[in-house]
């Protein structure tokens, strides 16, 4: 049985993934765009690419504690990574995808990153241009292989679907590896560093446990109570604080499917095609898209101007 | 050799706008061709996509003769051409620019296009899907449906020359794909070129006005000049060379 609340804040995040996987398998939990199709990716899916990415980082020497930083856009693999490092007790870390690589440097040594897994040929060019500066980290893990042939000869750096391989074969030898250590997790352990803004400094890591997320996940349900067959965009950097609330803790917690887009540029075609039930953003996007709303009715035919007055009454 | 231009000649009444020119290009390689303004560039590549007919010598590509061959001869060789003045479907979308390319892998009969069913459906499918990986490949997703004609000019540029992938051609020609571009856009084309080039073995026939670009990127140079090839070789070489230097800074009338 399922449970439900603020019963949720007894588990970790892989824990209440690994009940919904197993409660509803079916069910969808994430979308992708890709090749422009919208491909869904079940909860059976979602458990099965963490558990296998989780043993491949088993595999790699990934150990209880340590931190697996990434970098990237909104993609599933994003999340898988997240939870596979929080599956083996280790601690996710988002850096943003658009930091130069000094301010990357100084991110992965002050959290002492062992693991990175950066999105595509840009970001792992960021790192190679810091190797020197971030010796903790002991593997570079990629997801987009466009571009990386002539990174193949570098151990450093390894693709994000060779490490599920080795997961599923370390799963083979080892059956219960991964889930042996999901259920050794404790709510209150921590799972995820959020970086502050930084802006009177640096920014500094909070340390976030299961709790915390989850708790967020329900409280905001008591409010505005959702199902888990409504649809969330997600397009904010999950670095951000904000996108983790809602990608992780209130998807976990049984709100919505959450949707990725094809690529930063199209989030706004994407969101037309997806019509969510949800959207969260800070107030700059709103206006963005309000000032955009406005210039084209401002430039549209008379009857057209008129529809949209009379539905804005409406609405 | 995968392509070879032997003494090719070609005139126009008594401009002779290629004199004797041979270039020879292996699997794979990235050859550049460069030279002042009218040396005879595009008309090289107008000759090897079978737009003129040289008025002697010979080009070879894998064997087939391309000498006398039409265009669409040409492309079914595996050579597929961007244009330097884009020559696009302005009304189209994108996507259907590059379905329009794919035309060409149709096997299949008027009447199964018409219902769209059974290898036309089939060939459908697979076409969609391949010109899904080049917009993937070259970065348009947010322009898939757009009208070709409203798009600003640098991603114009990008989409001509993912129309010419989307002929999965073995060697590709690209005439100026960086010129007009902005150091973003050209930085974006260069990353491109390299990749179509790793990623998919594709050789590379390129005409380029910025040297910088030419000389980063390029296994072997030819320079061109008044019809006729007066260097070639491995980019350091070339620009060495004084006639390359002559030809493109002048010669010094004081010496």
């Amino acid at each position: 049985m399922m449970p439900s609340g603020y019963e949720l804040k007894k588990y970790t995040l892989p824990q209440v993934l690994q009940m919904r996987a197993k409660a509803t398998p079916k069910q969808v939990a994430l979308r992708e765009k890709d090749f422009g199709i919208w491909n869904e990716i079940t909860f059976a899916d979602y458990y099965r690419h963490v558990t296998h990415f989780a043993a491949g980082l088993l595999a790699l020497g990934f150990e209880k504690g340590e931190r697996l930083a990434v970098i990237a856009d909104n993609i599933p693999e994003w999340l898988y990574a997240e939870l596979a490092a929080q599956s083996l007790g280790g601690i996710s870390v988002g850096v943003y995808q658009s930091s130069l690589p000094p301010e990357i440097a100084y991110v992965l040594s002050y959290t002492g990153a062992a693991f990175v897994v950066a999105e595509n040929q840009e970001q792992v060019d960021k790192l190679l241009e810091i190797r020197s500066e971030i010796p903790s980290v002991r593997k570079v893990i990629y997801e987009d292989p466009k571009g990386m042939r002539a990174y193949q000869d570098d151990p450093w750096i390894i693709g994000f679907e060779e490490v599920e391989r080795l997961g599923e074969a370390y799963l083979e030898k080892h059956p219960q590896a991964v889930e042996e250590r999901i259920a050794q997790g404790r709510p209150e352990d921590v799972c995820h560093l959020s970086l502050t803004s930084g802006t009177t400094g640096r920014p500094k890591a909070a340390m976030l446990m299961h709790r915390n997320l989850l708790h967020m996940g329900v409280a905001l349900q008591e409010i505005d109570p959702l199902k888990p067959t409504d649809d969330y965009l997600s397009f904010l950097p999950l670095a951000w604080i904000g996108e983790q609330m809602m990608s992780v803790g209130m998807a976990l917690a049984g709100g919505f499917a959450v949707n990725m887009p094809e690529s930063v540029e199209t989030a706004m075609s994407d969101l037309k095609e997806i019509g969510p039930h949800v959207m969260f953003s800070p107030p700059r996007v709103w206006e963005g898209t309000q000032s955009q709303i406005w210039v084209r009715i401002s430039e549209t035919y008379p009857f057209n101007r008129w529809v949209y007055q009379q539905m804005l009454k409406i609405g | 050799m995968q392509l070879r231009v032997e003494r090719v000649s070609l005139s126009f009444g008594g401009v002779r706008a290629l004199s004797e020119v041979s270039l020879e290009v292996a699997q794979g390689e990235l050859v550049s061709v460069i030279g002042p303004n009218g040396a005879g560039k595009t008309s090289l590549l107008n000759c090897i996509s079978g737009f003129y007919h040289p008025s002697s010598g010979k080009i070879t590509f894998e064997g087939h003769d391309l000498t006398r061959a039409s265009p669409h001869q040409v492309t079914q060789y595996g050579i597929a051409r961007a244009f330097q003045n884009i020559e696009l479907f302005t009304g189209m979308s994108v996507l259907e620019n590059l379905l329009m390319a794919r035309h060409t892998f149709g096997r299949y009969n008027l009447l199964e296009n018409v219902l769209f069913y059974g290898r036309a459906l089939r060939v459908g499918v697979e076409n969609r899907r391949f010109c899904e990986e080049i917009i993937d490949f070259m970065e348009l997703e947010p322009y898939r449906n757009a009208l070709v004609g409203d798009l600003p000019y640098g991603v114009r540029k990008r989409v001509e020359v993912a129309r010419a992938l989307a002929l999965s051609p073995k060697l590709l020609l690209l005439d100026e794909p960086m010129a007009g571009m902005t150091l973003e856009e050209k930085e974006d084309m260069v990353r491109f070129i390299l990749d179509i080039r790793a990623e998919r073995g594709t050789t590379i026939i390129l005409i380029e006005h910025d040297l910088s670009v030419v000389m980063d990127i390029s296994e072997r140079v030819y320079v061109l000049d008044f019809g006729q090839v007066i260097a070639s070789g491995r980019p350091e070489e070339v620009s060495q060379n004084p006639r390359v230097q002559e030809a493109y800074v002048g010669v010094d009338h004081a010496a």
